[in-house]
């Protein structure tokens, strides 16, 4: 259920936010919950808005031909960034930390990390869609990417999992690998967005369902295997309430 | 390195002139005598680093075929973890757990291989696959303080180690906490931050640092409370930036029943008893569960008989007891 300003939400309210599929499936889900949700109408609008935007630049990063590699061989755009002695980019103090994330976005063969970090960039180019370059500068300017290692303050709580009653399009989820083979642990886990209708994105293995994600984990298992891989009932979200405040200080 | 045992010809080389004169000398060796060379090469007293850094020129001068079983399988180890094609190395066929000497060997190149780890990726790349082999498939924890000291070492240099923090966690074994807590008490603040992170506790108030002796001793007390109860979560850094690798199980704790590390349950089966305790037990809130767990393990540790009758009081009662801190239920 969603409550806006402390009542619950008018209906007419919600079918106008509704403006696309998207928003539409985001809503049903909150609306038909169990579990309460508190809103502003801005901070509904905002998450609404962001969540697209993950889900875009999700699907962006799939395209951008940026390669899967172990942090011992990941490669960045130098020009950009600065590639740390443990396999993580520190943004170069001299350029813009947006474009910085957009060339990501531009050059994607001449970068190559793990699914985590991928992951992490694009709630960056998420929040850069919505805040705009000049703004994300302002509130990102020392960006590190490395899983959620020296995650910016304001987006720590991707780097978080805890368990939630509902999963939303643009989530953050977690596959796990517990017999994983211990010569390939890059393939412990897969960091998945959820890009709705029962599809996940994850570095690496591209835009599936969670079948054929395990498939594909299952193949990187130990050979005298037991356990399959699953998919963890965690979700990892930024605070979209805090992200809207900032949002809004500026509009 | 202590360099004052007994030491390979080829060790030798290397720690008084550096690798690449060994490369030259092994080369030069080899060239002139090869069957000298075969034997300075498979000399029982060799570190693993020498023959890693040694594998080109074995490659190159063709000696797979002079390699002692050691070597042998060390070197198609190397070419495995490092996705090398190697015909001569037929990897295949050695099987991981082929032999009951693979430990043995696995074991010989991570401890004697990991005074050199940082010289060069590949070769941490190797090392920290061996030593995932040897905690979790071969369940080796005579490596652990070995591999303890890496992590906080490449810690301090900036160095990858989630890999490693990754299988030492996942030797599902909590020693590995002490050996992390024992950091605690570093003067490096590095360390310390660590530590805090490996523990899953909160980075020490800028008060809390002059006790810190205080803060590993409140730690351990903590640690022999619930080792026997604690079980490998399957959290890395990975998943979360705030990893707990281990946690309390508390159904455990409750029955005071060991938990065993390689299935995460909880030993021996149960008694009819003890399934009716812990059906109630699972109908209190998280919060009662953490009194009840607490009070059960220590009054059982205090007076088995006390402990007894406690147990066989309904959950309410036991409860109240537990909350009032009462250690008398006669």
């Amino acid at each position: 259920m969603i409550h806006i300003d402390g009542k619950p939400a008018d209906a007419e309210l919600l079918k106008e936010l509704s403006k696309d599929s998207l928003e539409k499936d985001i809503i049903n889900i909150l609306a038909n919950s169990q579990k309460i949700y508190t809103y502003s109408i801005n901070e509904l609008k905002f998450e609404l808005i962001l969540r697209k935007e993950i889900i875009e630049a999700a699907h962006d990063l799939n395209r951008s031909g940026i390669s899967f590699r172990v942090f011992r061989d990941s490669k960045c755009n130098r020009e950009y960034w600065d590639r740390m002695d443990d396999g993580g980019f520190a943004v170069k103090s001299d350029v813009s930390p947006g474009e910085a994330i957009s060339d990501i976005y531009k050059n994607g063969s001449r970068y190559g990390t793990e699914c985590a970090t991928a992951i992490v960039i694009i709630y960056y180019k998420a929040l850069l869609e919505v805040f705009g370059k000049e703004r994300f500068d302002q509130l990102f300017p020392n960006i590190y990417l490395m899983n959620w290692h020296l995650i910016d303050n304001k987006l720590k709580e991707v780097g978080l999992t805890h368990k939630e009653t509902d999963y939303l399009p643009g989530d953050r989820r977690y596959f796990i690998n517990p017999d994983v083979d211990p010569i390939t642990p890059q393939w412990q886990g897969e960091n998945v967005i959820d890009m709705n209708h029962g599809l996940y994105y994850g570095h690496g293995v591209g835009i599936r369902n969670a079948e054929a994600m395990i498939k594909i984990l299952n193949t990187k298992r130990k050979k005298d295997a037991v356990e399959s891989a699953y998919l963890l009932d965690s979700v990892g979200r930024p605070n979209f309430r805090n992200l809207a405040d900032i949002y809004y200080r500026e509009h | 390195m202590d360099t004052n045992g007994s030491l390979s010809f080829l060790d030798q080389i290397r720690f008084t002139n550096g690798i690449d004169h060994c490369k030259t000398i092994f080369r030069e060796i080899a060239e002139k005598e090869r069957e000298k060379a075969i034997h300075y090469i498979n000399q029982t007293e060799l570190y693993f680093a020498s023959l890693f850094f040694l594998f080109p020129e074995i490659d190159e001068l063709n000696l797979y075929e002079n390699l002692s079983r050691r070597n042998y399988i060390a070197l198609g180890m190397c070419a495995k973890i490092l996705e090398i094609e190697k015909p001569f190395l037929d990897i295949k066929q050695l099987g991981r757990k082929n032999g009951r000497d693979i430990p043995l060997i696995l074991n010989w190149m991570f401890t004697t291989g990991s005074a050199e780890d940082g010289i060069n990726s590949e070769y941490d790349r190797v090392l920290d696959a061996v030593a995932a082999l040897l905690v979790i498939d071969h369940k080796d924890t005579s490596i652990l303080p070995f591999m303890v000291n890496l992590i906080f070492n490449r810690n301090k240099k900036g160095l990858l180690n989630h890999d490693l923090i990754w299988c030492f966690m996942k030797s599902c074994n909590p020693h590995v906490l002490k050996l992390s807590a024992d950091y605690l008490l570093s003067y490096d603040p590095k360390d310390v931050e660590l530590a805090c992170k490996l523990l899953s506790i909160k980075m020490p108030d800028a008060e809390e640092w002059d006790d810190m002796r205080g803060r590993y001793n409140h730690y351990i007390a903590w640690l022999n409370e619930n080792e026997r109860y604690l079980y490998h979560t399957g959290e890395s850094l990975n998943l979360t930036s705030e990893p707990m690798y281990y946690d309390v199980d508390l159904n455990a704790k409750y029955l005071c029943k060991e938990v065993l590390q390689h299935n995460k349950k909880i030993g021996n089966p149960f008694t009819s008893k003890e399934r009716k305790q812990l059906k109630q037990f699972l109908e209190a809130t998280e919060n009662e569960k953490r009194i009840l767990a607490e009070y059960s393990n220590r009054i059982y540790y205090q007076d088995q008989s006390l402990w007894n009758k406690w147990m066989h009081l309904p959950l309410q009662e036991q409860m109240n007891v537990a909350a009032a801190g009462q250690g008398d239920v006669r």
